[in-house]
């Protein structure tokens, strides 16, 4: 990771302080990975050392994965019924997830150029260039249209040019073709953000209108995380500078944004957010302990 | 009461707040699986599940959603059992104020335990459960409903929630002609305590003697137990189910019957899963037994005598929760001269609970009443005359009729079949 670090060019060096990059790089993503191990076990362990009594299945998997499956529309359908409200913060919320499928999209560029330093490899993540998009409409060279020679668009994308050469190693590809004009990691971060402070309002008036009071602080700390990784991520893609905030500007923002990641990454199975694995999990898991399966 | 709160390891009201001990959530949650710590604690609080429950479409309160009970029910769970939950009660993060204990109070026999917002929740938590719990919690700190308590007691002094003595058990049994005590017997027939009555353990008799089949009834059975789990009191529920299996044991029977969805529901699910017990005997609810027999070609049926449309009203413990879907609306189909069935499956989150036992407590007559009005108004729209699964069901829509809420009849499924099955 020193070699990652030291190849962008953020390294603080002999008497340099070290860079917040660095620090989110070197420190605290690995640290936020290390609580996900850590909390995955754990939260899954809650579930076997809190227990008092077994459960016998009484139902296969094959039974438990239909049931997973089909089962997905009976809240939606309960749901549309009763709670337009409901159903709009529904929307937001996934909105907010469309934009963030698409905007990982852009990151696999530099993963593939990060990774590749760790490992000594190069184009580790080759296989997901097809799906990678490009971070600006005007991003022509991943359009195609400005040929193999339209490499040095402007640093937007990186700190101190350094995914520029990675992305030169991995040659031109199109994947989206003028489709880039909206998905493009732009684009994807608004639609996100969007859709994000949509679910946030539409939260805040459920909670103070309160007929529900089913939120708790935790559910806002997750919230505000990700809206925080969406900003850091967009402020370090157009390097909006803010004064005081260290030298190279562009390489802190970067660096706030993996530490962001980070933290939220450790933080999901301490938080509710860890539902979005246990989702398909719970949906078939009932008929483990009593009826519901039809003999 | 006093005596219990002791007993149960800590309970002090102080100053406002809310101590229980270690030993109280301990025994509260003494059952739980791997399934119920999973469902408590993935709950994300979404909210769905309370347009299932009548309970909250009438009071609309955030105490009456189903998940509202879990979520306090996980609260005390991860007081005492989750690293982060222990750390935030010694820094006072999380406590219990005994307003949020009045709300438990309140708030814990607004539920019939029907599965309903299970059904409807996105990750199927068990909502139904957690109601369950903070009555055991209601019963261990002394604050139970009186009527819940008085099950209890009945169940544990005569072994009948409604208190009905062995002797008079014994008594209306034979007056219908129910074999009792028979060695050599094949199946083992355990009522439930409101099925304790000439009218329907007569019919009863009539059904099986018409099956022609080899059964028996226990002088020491007269009730399977459930009415002490509802109120909380496990133990004392754990000791009926456990009894009720060995005397099936005793009486070397092949199968246990009920004719109670909610029996069915405890015998075949929740009992074993309570005592950790491997079930080894069959328990089939009625409807089951004839309806395998029926496609054996080993019973008929007739077309019962009645000339109104009917429809049912599905037993909540037998199909949600019980996992038993098709004999009782089939054996309905084949019977039933004019029958009206819901659109719905029988386990379908659209279908409204009755009032079930709560229509036995006082303090809840109000809101089951209102409660019940969605149930009732639901299945007016496929016919007026309703056919139960469930005496608690069947109670219930008796009441519903008085109320004029839209039935004009409900019959018990013995009545309509008690005619109807021949050999
Ligand atoms: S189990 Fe039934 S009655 Fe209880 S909260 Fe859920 S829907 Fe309401």
């Amino acid at each position: 990771m020193i070699v990652a670090h030291a190849a962008i060019g953020a390294s603080g060096g002999p008497g340099i302080p070290l860079s917040l990059y660095w620090w989110a790089l070197n420190v605290v993503f690995p640290l936020g990975l290390l609580f996900f191990v850590f909390g995955t076990i754990y939260r899954i362990s809650r579930y076997f050392i809190g227990r008092r009594a077994p459960s016998y299945a009484v139902a296969g998997f094959g039974t438990e994965l239909k049931e997973a499956v089909s089962a997905i529309p009976t809240p939606f359908k309960s749901a549309s019924r009763h709670d337009p409200f409901l159903i709009v913060e529904t929307i937001f919320w996934h909105v907010f997830m469309l934009g963030v499928i698409i905007v990982v999209g852009i990151h696999i560029i530099a993963w593939n150029y990060i990774f590749g330093q760790i490992f000594g490899v190069s184009n580790p993540l080759w296989f997901l260039f097809g799906i990678s998009t490009p971070e600006q409409f005007t991003s022509a060279y991943q359009m195609g249209l400005l040929g193999s020679a339209s490499y040095t668009h402007g640093g937007i994308l990186n700190p101190l040019g350094a995914w520029n050469s990675a992305e030169v190693s991995t040659s031109t590809f199109d994947p989206w073709g003028f489709l880039s004009i909206l998905v493009n990691g732009t684009m994807m971060a608004l639609l996100a953000l969007a859709g994000l402070v949509g679910y946030l309002v539409t939260r805040i008036v459920e909670d103070v209108t309160g007929h529900k009071r089913l939120s708790s602080s935790g559910d806002y700390v997750f919230l505000i995380l990700l809206l925080a990784i969406i900003v850091s991520g967009l402020a370090a893609m157009y390097d909006i500078s803010i004064p005081y905030l260290g030298l190279p500007n562009q390489a802190n923002w970067y660096g706030l944004h993996i530490a962001l990641v980070g933290a939220f990454i450790g933080y999901v199975p301490f938080s509710k957010g860890w539902h979005m694995f246990g989702y398909y999990l719970g949906k078939g898991f009932r008929g483990y302990s009593y009826g519901k399966k039809e003999k | 009461m006093e005596r219990r709160r002791s007993d149960c390891g800590g309970f002090k009201l102080e100053k406002g707040k809310i101590k229980i001990g270690r030993q109280l959530v301990s025994r509260t949650l003494d059952e739980i699986s791997p399934f119920d710590v999973w469902g408590l604690q993935e709950c994300m609080r979404c909210g769905i599940c309370r347009y299932t429950c009548p309970f909250w479409l009438t009071t609309e309160k955030s105490t009456d959603v189903p998940a509202w009970r879990t979520y306090e029910v996980n609260k005390l769970f991860s007081m005492y059992y989750t690293g982060y939950g222990i750390v935030a009660r010694y820094l006072r993060l999380r406590k219990l104020k005994d307003s949020e204990f009045k709300q438990w109070f309140d708030s814990a026999y607004n539920c019939t335990a029907c599965g309903g917002c299970t059904e409807t929740s996105p990750l199927e938590i068990p909502n139904w459960y957690t109601a369950i719990l903070l009555r055991r919690i209601l019963h261990f700190t002394g604050f139970n409903l009186g009527v819940p308590e008085k099950w209890i007691s009945n169940v544990k002094e005569t072994g009948n929630a409604m208190g009905i003595i062995k002797e008079k058990w014994v008594e209306i049994a034979n007056s219908v002609g129910l074999q009792i005590d028979k060695k050599g017997a094949e199946l083992l027939y355990v009522p439930s305590s409101l099925e304790v009555n000439s009218n329907i353990l007569g019919q009863i008799s009539k059904i099986l003697d018409g099956m022609n089949s080899n059964f028996t009834v226990s002088s020491d059975i007269s009730d399977s137990g459930y009415y002490a789990y509802l109120a909380g009191d496990f133990e004392t529920a754990r000791k009926r189910f456990m009894n009720i299996y060995e005397e099936a044991k005793k009486l070397n029977v092949k199968k246990i019957i009920v004719s109670d969805g909610s029996s069915y529901f405890f015998l075949r699910w929740q009992g074993p899963k309570s005592l950790r017990y491997k079930l080894d005997i069959q328990i089939e609810h009625l409807t089951e037994t004839i309806y395998n027999a029926y496609n054996d070609r080993r019973v008929k049926l007739e077309k019962a005598d009645i000339k109104d449309d009917a429809t049912v009203h599905d037993s909540e413990f037998l199909s949600r929760l019980g996992g038993l879907h098709k004999p009782p609306r089939e054996l309905m189909k084949i019977v039933l001269p004019s029958f009206k069935e819901p659109k719905p499956d029988p386990s379908s989150h659209v279908l409204f609970t009755c009032g079930h036992h709560l229509e036995m407590i006082p303090e809840k007559k109000e809101i089951v009443k209102k409660a019940r009005l969605y149930a009732a108004k639901q299945l007016s729209n496929w016919a007026k005359t309703v056919v139960t699964f469930d005496p608690n069901c069947q109670l219930s829509m008796e009441n519903a009729v008085k109320d004029s809420q839209g039935i004009e009849k409900s019959i018990y499924f013995t009545e309509v079949l008690a005619n109807s099955v021949r050999s």
